[in-house]
């Protein structure tokens, strides 16, 4: 429980810091910060019921503060979740260029489902190269920042992993509550 | 059975969740519509939360870009004072014709009687943040419900208009850039009235359709609000054409607009508390045998956010301005530069 609530006040800090952020560097040069928190949720976090709620959380928060539709980046933030879940225990992702470039094709895919989801719900949209131009762009930015933020993820889980596998099995869908174990 | 219904949770939640976020798209997309938007008490309390520590963040950050930016500024003030010196000195001639016009025509009395009913109480407001996702062109802005602000009010500096304000909690406001997709205003070309739609790109311009093919549009050309819409005042200035895309193809004409706000340098807004309950009727009086249509029609208008003024009665702590062919605009006291 401490691991859930210290990740989600990394997450609601990661909000609130890059909020004030932008003020300095423009998007699409400002990093998603949240996102990021929940990209590496999906790498690092050994349950899975657990980090999704997280992630939907998160999701939702960014929603209030964001001019999205009410739920727009929680749907994305979970498929974000789910892709960066599976892609860490299909993949070998070990070392930082790989999970480097997982996440620039995260972030180029949640940019097309933020505009693919507005498309449905409020009408035309920009052009694809435009989309595809600033999807990449912050893609980037977010190669270069993702290894902090997964490294923080990953000193929460560890920090609190003892203390909670003393108390607890194993988590829903099988998963270990211990990192790197994988399945149990 | 308990065993079946433990494994089942996992698949539960995950669906519910997904659900309830697609659920919560189509209501909010339905708000929109309806133009209700009252954020719910969580979405309330995260922008409650959000604002204050934001402007705690931000408060480093624009002490270090107040720095840099007072040094380049200390670098021009001197051309800078003797060029407004001359400006104050044709704004004075300007003004002392408007009067004098004003006088003659013999409504000077009217106007100012009017002046309370039309002035616009404006608000400043700092912005706190900003949407750091390149999809979405919104800022949050540390006054709310409390202090007056309502979705719906629209959000404008010195130089312009910024955009409209979509939802508030108590103590913030969230509001959406000129620069958003979402966002369209009403619009007309100062100089020969073609009137069309102002919408957001996403990227730095705006788009300007035109509502007929032949609009009379050149680059440069100054473009203001045309006040229909509901939402904004006439007249505020909105930006200035930069370029006009070939008609090809298209049933109308497009033209990209320059924003006349620096959109991604904003620090300060005011926000208009409300449309002033008698603007329709100074709008109307606008025509060609309007009250105020008169006296206005003898001077070129000042530039500015009242780009589309024409006469300033002066000493006033708030202005009203008549017009040249229907451009008026009323400019609220108390925040007033």
């Amino acid at each position: 429980m401490k691991s859930t609530l210290a990740v989600l006040a990394l997450g609601l800090f990661a909000l609130v810091v890059q909020g004030a952020l932008a003020r300095a560097i423009a998007p699409p040069w400002c990093p998603d910060l949240a996102w990021l928190v929940v990209v590496g949720i999906g790498l690092r976090w050994p349950g899975f019921l657990s980090g999704f709620v997280i992630s939907a959380l998160l999701g939702f928060a960014m929603d209030s503060v964001s001019g999205s539709l009410v739920g727009q980046h929680a749907v994305l933030r979970i498929f974000s979740y789910l892709a960066a879940a599976i892609a860490s225990r299909q993949l070998d992702l070990s070392g930082g260029i790989p999970i480097a470039l997982l996440t620039l094709a995260l972030s180029v895919a949640y940019g097309f489902g933020i505009v693919s989801t507005r498309a449905i719900f409020l009408g035309p949209e920009p052009l694809l190269v435009e989309v595809l131009a600033l999807a990449v762009a912050q893609g980037f930015v977010h190669m270069v920042c993702v290894g902090p933020i997964v490294g923080l993820v990953d000193r929460i889980v560890n920090r609190f992993a003892d203390e909670e596998l003393s108390r607890r099995g194993s988590l829903a869908l099988g998963y270990s509550s211990y990192p790197g174990r994988g399945r149990s | 059975m308990p065993d079946l219904l433990k494994r089942l949770v996992a698949p539960i939640v995950v669906v519910a969740i997904v659900l309830l976020a697609i659920v919560s798209m189509v209501l909010d997309r339905r708000s929109i519509v309806e133009g209700d938007r009252r954020l719910p008490w969580w979405q309330a309390a995260m922008l409650e939360a959000t604002a204050p520590i934001e402007r705690l963040i931000s408060a480093p950050i624009d002490g270090i870009k107040g720095v840099y930016r007072d040094y380049v500024d200390l670098l021009a003030v001197r051309s800078e004072n003797v060029r407004l010196a001359r400006r104050v000195a044709e704004i004075e001639s300007e003004n002392m014709q408007f009067r004098e016009a004003l006088v003659t025509s013999g409504h000077l009395e009217r106007v100012a009687a009017l002046r309370d009913d039309v002035e616009i109480p404006m608000l400043p407001a700092e912005i706190v943040g900003l949407d750091v996702t390149p999809w979405f062109r919104s800022i949050l802005l540390d006054r709310g419900a409390e202090a007056g602000i309502q979705p719906g009010n629209p959000v404008i500096t010195y130089d312009g208009v910024v955009g409209v304000v979509t939802a508030t909690s108590a103590h913030a406001a969230k509001t959406m850039l000129l620069l958003d997709h979402q966002s369209e205003v009403d619009a007309l070309v100062q100089r020969s009235r073609a009137r069309g739609i102002v919408r957001g790109a996403g990227r730095g311009a705006l788009e300007f359709e035109f509502f007929v093919r032949e609009a009379d549009v050149v680059v440069g050309d100054e473009v203001v609000t045309s006040g229909l819409g509901g939402i904004y005042p006439k007249g505020l200035r909105l930006g200035r054409v930069a370029e006009i895309k070939a008609a090809t193809g298209q049933l109308t004409q497009i033209a990209v607009v320059r924003p006349a706000v620096e959109l991604g340098q904003l620090e300060q807004v005011f926000v208009m508390l409300r449309r002033g309950p008698t603007m329709e009727l100074l709008y109307r009086s606008n025509a060609p045998d309007g009250d105020l249509a008169g006296p206005a029609a003898v001077s070129s208008p000042p530039p500015g956010v009242g780009a589309e003024a024409a006469s300033a009665l002066e000493g006033s702590d708030g202005t009203i301005v008549g017009s040249a062919d229907d451009a008026s605009i009323v400019e609220g006291s108390g925040v007033a530069p």
